[in-house]
């Protein structure tokens, strides 16, 4: 079986456990249902990944935001933009108010150093939990300025997750580190007290979210929100590459937005354990980085990056796929193994050519930096995974 | 080339004919056969409006175009018999038809009707003429009147003030304006005095009661409860400093007040209270816009509102909720740890994942945006039906080699989630933001200079056949000498 998107077990409790008193806590036949859910062990691997993806996620928005946040720091551009501050709760309570130009750029450079090291996975409890501050402050100031978005709400609760996590035990420096000069652990299990909890936690808040961005649309709108003429509207009215094409058709766009109506409201059903959530995760996670796709072809309203990125993070199996590599490079015949990697290239080809040629030429170094990073990594993950320097053994199911 | 304007020979014969019918001795010159006009329109890129027969046509080398009116949904709308255009510096032409005013966008092969709105001459339009601020003089039979190119309502000059019985043709020159009547002509002047736009002391604004004070050096603050409506009160003095004073060259007899809040483009009747009805909680500016008879707009009379929130909204409450949830829940894992033995960390961590988790559902269910990361998602769930336009805010860049750059804010890396915080500085308070967009055109355009610029709204129609391009409104047009 390959390994995406995510078939996470919850009941994994008579598996074995790397030693940890929390774990017997959780696995005791005392603990309930809710504990072992959230509390079980996991996969420090699949953490690690997801804690790489949710950082590089993040990066993306705080560079983003920090056009508006200086913006408004310097005095630079009120001549040209008008805003006001109108705080969101969290900072109205807190009594926070905007940063003025020194506060802005400490916040800022902070926060990508926080980023970077919970990239690496260094000192990475101190920089999972100075990024979920930190981010949190900085999108509510950003928000605060203009108009509040839901592009980064699960990124948040991903954040927070990851700093009461274990997030640095396995694909990061901290793990290397404390291995380093240990014999191998090849033969260990993959399973890290508490790694499971920011995954779900995620998985959780991503259900919740799509599961009311479409009944909403109805609840505001009715059925008569997908007639095909609110798509087109959208379409239209934020105007990209491929919106005066698809908009041209009010049968496709009811098809569309028909489609999203059932991806969103049956979102939930990834949640689901077994082979029926399996199921589903295989149909719905395609599904809503499709509609995210799609929807950047059709509509100026943003990548969305933020969400379907950390979705993705959160629902792939990321400890299987190296094995799940390794078997199609050992059981496939050569020919169908060129296909594959044809076929993956030229998926790869075809993302550039849509996506980002048509950028500017910062953005597609940005792009080519992440994506050569991201492949950097990918390539620490396979030889971590090969040698068992992540502590555990790979195969192992969390 | 010329263009022939005017009524084909079964027309005229009719006319004519009517004319004898009721016994009037004088046939007025205007209505005398068809007219031939000394100019075409020409347009961008070499395509030139010309009127043939009565029909509007876009001729493009060899390429000849009629233009027509798209309607309705089911029905389109016809212009009928085409009698005057009036070209406007920002590229669009105003044509004045049998059936209303319409408006041409050099590239767009259809016509969109001006919806004349509360004040604008009613009747057929027999003439059109745009002075040097972008406000379009419309000829009827019934009178001559000036409105609002984008929102269509405005304001009629006395019958008084015009040169006898109409039909009346317009035309500008320069700074003024040229009515001619059947009686000869009546020139209006001083239509582009920037200094008429600071007077209006004749004018009288209240807000529940309050006078509003132009002069003061911040805006009054008003509280209100979440639902009351504003009252707005205008009213011009009767003393010798009357509206009759405002106009220059021209005795403005009438006036009107409009009113738009948090700088809104869309200025709104003091009869329509739509954009005060729903004001939700916080802080709101409300700004009070005179206009004389001539259509000059004065500076705003501004209130700040600030409108309260429900308890349901305040700190206290939603802090205190949040504060009962979470010790409700925290109580409920509490009970439960002492049955099962769980250690109070895992207590602690359970009630904190129970209550996000019930605060995201909680903002599903109601959204609001100041809830932030508990925010809800209400937006785009507006649904449109096939009678409505789509609008898409953008800034025009023309080069000096008359190229269009078409940008949004977005892409130009301006604005972070609405246009129009960019758009708004822009066309109603352009004297830093102008200088500031000018100011970084060359960042903008390396290698190209920019002569005007323009904030525009592309206007999609959306039918039963599909969606159609209808001619763009021009919110503000700017050239390197100055603005319009």
């Amino acid at each position: 079986m390959s390994p995406a998107p995510g078939s996470e077990s919850t009941a994994q409790a008579s598996a074995p456990a790397t030693g940890a008193t929390a774990v017997d806590a959780v696995d005791s036949p005392r603990a309930g249902a809710w504990e072992r859910f959230w509390f079980g062990p996991g996969s420090g691997v699949r953490l690690g990944v997801f804690r790489i993806i949710v950082m590089v996620s993040a990066y993306d928005a705080v560079n983003r935001f920090q056009f508006s946040v200086f913006q408004h720091a310097s005095e630079s551009g009120t001549s040209l933009v008008q805003r006001s501050w109108n705080p969101v709760f969290l900072l109205e309570v807190l009594g926070v108010e905007p940063p003025g130009e020194k506060t802005a750029v400490a916040v800022f450079w902070i926060l990508i150093a926080s980023l970077v090291c919970g990239m690496l996975g260094l000192a990475t409890r101190v920089a999972t939990a100075v990024a979920a501050v930190l981010f949190t402050y900085w999108a509510a100031v950003h928000y605060s300025f203009g108009q509040p978005h839901h592009d980064c709400i699960v990124l948040t609760f991903a954040l927070w997750a990851l700093a009461f996590a274990p997030a640095g035990h396995a694909v990061s420096v901290d793990g290397l580190l404390r291995r380093r000069g240990r014999p191998s652990e090849g033969g260990a299990v993959d399973r890290v007290p508490g790694a499971a909890f920011p995954i779900r936690f995620t998985r959780v808040s991503a259900a919740i979210g799509y599961f009311f961005a479409g009944s909403t649309k109805l609840a505001l709108g009715g059925l008569g929100w997908a007639n095909g003429y609110t798509l087109q509207a959208i379409m239209l009215g934020y105007r990209s590459d491929w919106s005066a094409t698809l908009a041209g058709s009010t049968r496709l766009c009811q098809l569309m937005q028909v489609g999203l109506l059932a991806i969103q409201l049956a979102f939930p059903l990834v949640l689901l354990p077994g082979k029926w959530g399996r199921y589903a995760r295989w149909f719905f996670i395609p599904g809503a980085v499709s509609f995210h796709l799609i929807a950047m072809k059709t509509m100026n309203t943003g990548s969305f990056l933020t969400l379907w990125f950390v979705v993705v993070a959160a629902f792939v199996e990321w400890e299987r796929v190296p094995a799940f590599l390794r078997r199609i490079a050992a059981q496939r015949p050569l020919w169908q193994r060129a296909a594959l990697a044809a076929a993956i290239a030229a998926f790869l080809f075809a993302c550039y050519r849509v996506f980002i040629s048509s950028k500017p030429v910062q953005v597609q170094w940005t792009a080519a930096a992440l994506a050569a990073s991201l492949a950097a990594w990918a390539a620490v993950l396979v030889l971590v995974a090969k040698r068992g320097l992540s502590g555990c053994d790979p195969g192992g199911r969390s | 080339m010329s263009i022939r304007r005017g009524p084909g020979p079964a027309a005229i014969w009719l006319l004519a004919l009517g004319v004898l019918a009721i016994g009037g001795g004088a046939v007025p010159a205007l209505a005398e056969g068809p007219r031939v006009a000394a100019e075409s329109r020409l347009e961008r890129d070499g395509a030139r409006l010309e009127v043939r027969e009565g029909r509007l046509v876009r001729v493009a080398g060899a390429d000849v175009a009629e233009l027509e009116a798209l309607g309705g949904p089911e029905a389109d709308v016809v212009m009928g018999w085409v009698w005057d255009l009036a070209p406007d510096p920002s590229g669009l032409t105003y044509v004045a038809a049998e059936r209303g005013v319409f408006v041409v966008a050099p590239g767009v092969t259809t016509v969109a009707e001006v919806v004349r709105q509360e004040g604008a001459p009613s009747g057929a339009p027999r003439s059109v003429a745009m002075d040097g601020r972008r406000r379009l003089w419309i000829a009827t039979e019934k009178g001559v009147g000036v409105i609002d190119v984008n929102l269509g309502w405005g304001l009629c000059l006395p019958p008084s003030e015009l040169p006898g019985p109409g039909p009346f043709r317009l035309r500008t020159e320069g700074e003024d304006l040229v009515v001619q009547g059947a009686s000869g002509e009546k020139r209006w002047s001083g239509l582009g005095d920037p200094a008429a736009e600071g007077a209006f002391d004749w004018l009288e604004v209240r807000v529940n009661g309050t006078p509003l004070d132009r002069a003061a050096a911040a805006p009054p603050s008003l509280e209100l409860a979440l639902g009351d409506v504003p009252i707005i009160q205008a009213s011009a003095s009767t003393g010798a400093a009357g509206p009759g004073a405002a106009g220059k060259g021209a005795r403005a007899t009438k006036w009107i007040a409009r009113y738009r809040v948090n700088g809104h483009h869309w200025l709104r009747s003091l009869d329509d209270d739509e954009a005060l009805c729903d004001l939700a909680p916080g802080r709101h500016r409300l700004e009070i816009f005179g206009y004389d008879g001539l259509l000059r707009r004065s500076r705003p009379w501004a209130v700040e509102l600030l409108v309260r929130a429900p308890f349901y909204y305040r700190k206290s409450f939603l802090v205190g909720a949040v504060g009962v949830l979470g010790a409700g829940i925290l109580l409920l894992f509490t009970l439960r740890a002492r049955r099962r033995g769980t250690p109070p960390a895992r207590v602690l961590a359970s009630s904190a994942i129970l209550g996000t988790i019930c605060l995201q559902v909680a903002a599903g269910i109601w959204p609001h945006a100041k809830g932030w990361p508990f925010v809800g998602y209400s937006m785009y769930s507006e649904p449109f039906d096939p009678t409505g336009y789509v609008h898409e805010a953008l800034l025009h860049f023309q080069d000096d080699r008359g190229r269009l750059h078409s940008r949004s804010a977005y892409s130009m890396g301006l604005a972070i989630d609405n246009p129009w915080q960019v758009l708004h500085p822009l066309i109603y308070d352009n004297g830093p933001a102008v200088d500031r967009m000018w100011s970084i055109m060359p960042t903008l355009f390396p290698g190209k200079r920019i002569t005007s610029f323009q904030v525009v709204s592309e206007r999609t129609k959306l039918t039963t056949k599909g969606p159609a391009q209808v001619p763009h409104l021009v919110l503000a047009h700017f050239e390197r000498e100055g603005v319009r």
